[in-house]
């Protein structure tokens, strides 16, 4: 065996271990007619997932707004990121200690934030509603609001991805050799489109990784929906992954929610095939 | 004169930009010194009417087997330490062997380390709970560190391989020609040069695991085994939510995070750019 | 004397030997609660020095995946505190053993509530113990009542709460204040199940029939929802986003004048020095019957208790729990006039009442404990659990989604039951 190999080995055995073991098990699972041992497990072929296509009056809105939460939360989680690194971009003591701060949002536990954001958020006593008010306005039920429920998870998600999003965009935006910028500038060139024609292609890959991650992130998104919402009001935050642990664990049909899983994941694995098979050089060693 | 004020306008900006991430996280600390009567106010204020450290006491003096928070840190630091330590070596060599050595499967495998995060959480619970019940590992920090370092590892070898791709070969050869042998190598040459991207992986682990909830929950079932993201969600039950204790917990968990990213955080930025976003 | 000592300490060899560990699980995190039990695990090992009883702390939230995946990998403690739903899934996942002898014995000690028995009871036996529950009542801020209806007597009937909570709501504002007539929830969570509940239990709604068929779609259940809507609009606005949480902090701060829910907001206000609280008989329209939800709390106990030689002593310490000095801890002590007991013994025990919170609110934890009585649980209108899809029934927040979709306009009352019924329907098989 190559010694490459070998070094890489116990990182792919441990990998394995924790997606491979789950993923047969999920495929198993999502075959038969099965409630944790409640009755007898029976093989039914495909009926569980023909019925989450056909019958079942859930699954595809879930799925439908999972798109939706995804397409939100890259449209945020990809400009305000970029925003703020164009601000932090200079390298002086007060943008260093900003840079730190920023992270703060990333660091928060996530069991706190629910529980934190529902308080603030909360129309008669939390802060924001107070701050409302005391400018005359009334303020809106930001979880009670079908209309509005999405929107504000949407921010809050965004919220706690920004840090993360900010320092992985001033990363990119420093490896933009300053030489450019100067060569620009000489010719006269204002500061956005020097972001146009400078920054913007040479760090175009990287947001199309960062788009990546974050969309694989947000399409899991389950904890901070189930914390704020539990899927509501009427349904309308209902993601997918909020559908899975609600089929598994509060209706106890382990074979449909192991078929909507397995579903889930063989859309992430084509939207990563799909990536790279667009972005990835096409031969080693290129670089 | 016009650049001055730009700069004006970028700290101004930023300062605004700062005051709507961080206000959560201010009205966190800022209402920790605050009484249940002033917390529950309707009309709150920002500086606390009659501050008091009793939320902070109490979280340090009420330990009881099944409730102690200074052992759920303990735990955590455990816990978050070691998956640290073991994850960042063995992303190091799996870094360092898809980087240097030519086998088949190789791009495959470099590209499937991502695969981690394109399952969903939620099913993945059962399956490692019944897992870790067959390995004997339920309900005890050796497990947690398992599931934590197999979910983070891959990530880190995806950064540290950019890392070691950017180091010239040349340059260990030269050191080998001058008598050293591969591992001595790689530990005068390569290490050195790649610490910055070592320090990024690490501290991307840490972070993502001390606030941990998920399969902590899952795994971990003895009080005093229970990391901090635990001891949290004690303070808070539907019908009954500490708000004191619970503030005054957040506040002291997130404190050893920015401890260890004040001196760091340039790093993490420099690192990431010269490692995972070359892909 | 070396004998002796040698004798003892071959006692004492023998007696650590045979010294039984007993686990079990609860779900009530807050530190004065976890302490409560702590309190009673040491008065028992006291008597019975020869029991090691170990609590375990599983967050509600956590506790439905936590036990499915204890009971699939054979990890499950020796019992667990548990509400109905969580005791039928336990059932179905054929983990629990039965325990009538248990309950016919403190029955006969202690003379049981009949209506606390009937969540547990299905399949002609009893797989969960009641240790305490929790009846919903109509709690009130009696100076609100006298400043704006001027007078000191709650409402009784439905009519008669809808007016009061319509005065209320609208003369606070025209004094510029924000006072909500009721506190109404219509969240996606069981705490709006439990308020909605309420309201259907005043008109006799079932959710089966005798045998297990749906008889929800029916003109009481119109009714009730009906009379939910038109009192939800006296209810503080942003209530569709709301669980305990919410509702308790805004009661808490002064927002709300009424509100059908459980009585423990009493030690928060024994806590803040602030003694504006009383409770009175969830009131019914003048057709209906007294009557209010009630959640009974129970244990049960997993085979693997047995198959590890432990049943003696876990009945043991459930034995114990029930005694009324103890179950006294464990109510009065661990969320006054939220946990309540549940046979008759504990009800009149002076353990109980000479708490000091309960004695604040004597008048308030009066009615709450008459309120055991009239109380039903859905699903279990018959006595005994007609059908156990009520489990994912309930899990599944149906009752809830449909309030939802009635409250926001989606939907007609006529409609959204039947939707709920058909929704029903299909955890039926």
């Amino acid at each position: 065996m190559n010694r490459g190999m070998l070094l890489i080995l116990p990182v792919v055995i441990l990998a394995l271990l924790i997606t491979a073991v789950p993923l047969v098990n999920m495929t198993y699972k999502s075959l038969q007619k099965t409630m944790f041992g409640f009755g007898k497990e029976r093989f039914i072929g495909l009926e569980n997932y023909v019925n989450l296509f056909t019958k079942d009056e859930d699954f595809l809105p879930s799925l439908w707004r999972s798109f939706l939460w995804v397409f939100e939360n890259l449209l945020v989680q990809l400009t305000i990121p970029m925003l703020i690194a164009l601000l932090l971009q200079e390298n002086n003591l007060f943008n260093r200690l900003s840079r730190t701060l920023v992270l703060i949002p990333w660091i928060l536990p996530l069991v706190v934030i629910s529980v934190v954001w529902r308080w603030l958020l909360e129309p008669n006593i939390g802060y924001v509603g107070y701050l409302l008010r005391s400018v005359g306005l009334n303020s809106p039920s930001f979880f009670g609001n079908k209309a509005l429920a999405f929107h504000t998870l949407v921010l809050i998600n965004s919220w706690h991805f920004i840090p993360f999003g900010t320092i992985l965009m001033l990363a990119a935006l420093s490896t933009v050799p300053q030489s450019l910028y100067d060569a620009a500038k000489v010719d006269g060139a204002g500061a956005f489109q020097r972001f146009i024609y400078i920054t913007f292609p040479m760090i175009g890959r990287t947001i199309w990784f960062v788009a990546l991650l974050a969309f694989m992130w947000s399409f899991n998104t389950f904890d901070l929906i189930w914390l704020i919402t539990e899927g509501g009001p009427a349904d309308s935050t209902l993601t997918l992954p909020v559908y899975i642990y609600k089929l598994a664990f509060k209706m106890y049909n382990y074979g449909k929610a192991s078929a909507a899983s397995v579903v889930s994941t063989l859309i992430l694995i084509a939207v990563a095939y799909a990536y790279f098979k667009v972005f990835s050089p096409k031969k080693e060693g290129t670089r | 004169m016009r650049k001055r004020l730009m700069k004006v306008l970028n700290i101004s900006l930023i300062t605004l930009v700062l005051i709507v991430l961080l206000f959560p996280f201010f009205w966190i600390v800022d209402s920790s010194f605050k009484s249940f009567a002033e917390i529950m106010r309707s009309s709150p204020s920002i500086i606390p009417k009659e501050p008091t450290l009793d939320h902070y006491k109490f979280i340090f003096t009420f330990r009881m087997a099944s409730k102690d928070f200074p052992l759920n840190i303990y735990n955590s630091l455990r816990v978050s330490l070691s998956t640290m330590a073991i994850s960042t070596v063995l992303a190091i060599m799996g870094g360092y062997g898809l980087a240097r050595y030519e086998f088949k499967g190789r791009d495959f495998l470099s590209k499937s380390m991502l695969i981690v995060y394109v399952l969903p959480g939620v099913p993945l619970l059962l399956p490692v709970y019944n897992l870790l019940a067959h390995l004997k590992l339920v309900d005890s920090l050796t497990g947690l560190v398992l599931i934590y370092t197999a979910l983070n590892t891959p990530f880190s070898v995806w950064l540290l391989r950019a890392f070691f791709d950017a180091i010239p070969k040349e340059l260990e050869e030269a050191a080998s020609i001058d008598g050293a042998s591969r591992i001595q190598s790689f530990f005068k040459v390569v290490l050195p040069l790649s610490l910055m991207g070592i320090i990024t992986a690490a501290m991307f682990v840490f972070i993502t695991t001390w606030g941990e909830y998920t399969f902590a929950q899952m795994i971990i079932t003895s009080d005093w085994k229970k990391t901090v993201s635990l001891g949290l969600a004690t303070y808070m039950t539907d019908q009954y939510i500490e708000w004191g204790p619970l503030l005054a917990a957040t506040t002291i968990v997130v404190i050893p995070v920015l401890v260890l990213f004040l001196p760091f955080s340039g790093f993490f930025v420099k690192g990431l750019a010269s490692g995972a976003l070359k892909e | 004397m070396r004998k002796f000592l040698v004798a003892l300490m071959v006692v004492f060899a023998i007696l650590s030997l045979a010294k039984t560990t007993i686990v079990f699980w609860h779900h009530e995190a807050p530190a004065h609660r976890v302490a409560a039990f702590q309190k009673v695990i040491k008065l028992f090992e006291k008597e019975n020095p020869d029991i090691k009883v170990i609590q375990q702390v599983v967050p509600w939230g956590d506790a439905w995946t936590k036990t499915l995946a204890a009971i699939q990998s054979g990890t499950t403690p020796d019992f667990q505190f548990s509400i109905p739903e969580l005791t039928i899934t336990a059932y179905l996942a054929n983990a629990i053993v039965p325990v009538d002898d248990l309950i016919k014995e403190i029955d006969s000690k202690y003379k049981y509530i009949k209506s606390q028995l009937a969540p547990y009871k299905f399949n002609g036996h009893y797989w969960g113990i009641p240790i305490w529950t929790m009846p919903m009542i109509l709690l009130y801020r009696p100076s609100y009542l006298k400043k704006y209806l001027g007078t000191t007597e709650p409402p009784k009937t439905w009519d008669e709460l809808l007016l009061a909570a319509q005065k209320i709501t609208l003369l606070s504002s025209k004094e510029g204040e924000t006072i909500y007539g009721i506190g109404l929830t219509a969240g996606d969570n069981l705490c709006t199940q439990e308020q909605v509940y309420t309201i259907m239990s005043n008109v006799g709604v079932k959710v089966f029939d005798e045998k297990g068929n749906l008889t929800f779609n029916k003109p009481e259940t119109w009714r009730a929802v009906e009379f939910y809507k038109d009192l939800y609009k006296f209810s503080p606005p942003g209530s569709t986003g709301w669980a305990w949480g919410e509702i308790e902090m805004n009661f808490t701060a002064g927002k709300i004048a009424m509100m059908p829910y459980f009585g423990g907001l009493q030690k928060r206000f024994y806590e803040m020095k602030n003694y504006d609280l009383d409770g009175a008989p969830q009131p019914y329209p003048v057709d209906g019957k007294e009557a209010n939800l009630i959640y009974p709390n129970d244990v049960h106990i997993f085979k693997s208790a047995v198959e590890k030689g432990h049943l003696e002593a876990v009945k043991k310490f459930i034995l114990f729990m029930m005694r009324p000095d103890i179950n006294a801890i464990l109510t009065a002590e661990m969320e006054p006039g939220s946990f309540v007991p549940v046979t008759e013994a504990a009800q009149k025990s002076d353990q109980y009442w000479n708490n000091p919170v309960i004695k604040t609110f004597k008048h308030l934890n009066e009615v709450i404990i008459r309120a055991t009585n009239y109380g039903t649980l859905y699903g279990f209108e018959h006595g005994y659990a007609a059908n156990l899809a009520i489990g994912s029934i309930s899990g599944a927040n149906v009752i809830a989604e449909m309030i939802q979709k009635v409250v926001t306009g989606e939907m007609g009352v006529k409609e959204a039951v039947k939707w709920a019924e058909s929704k029903m329907e299909s955890f039926l098989k």
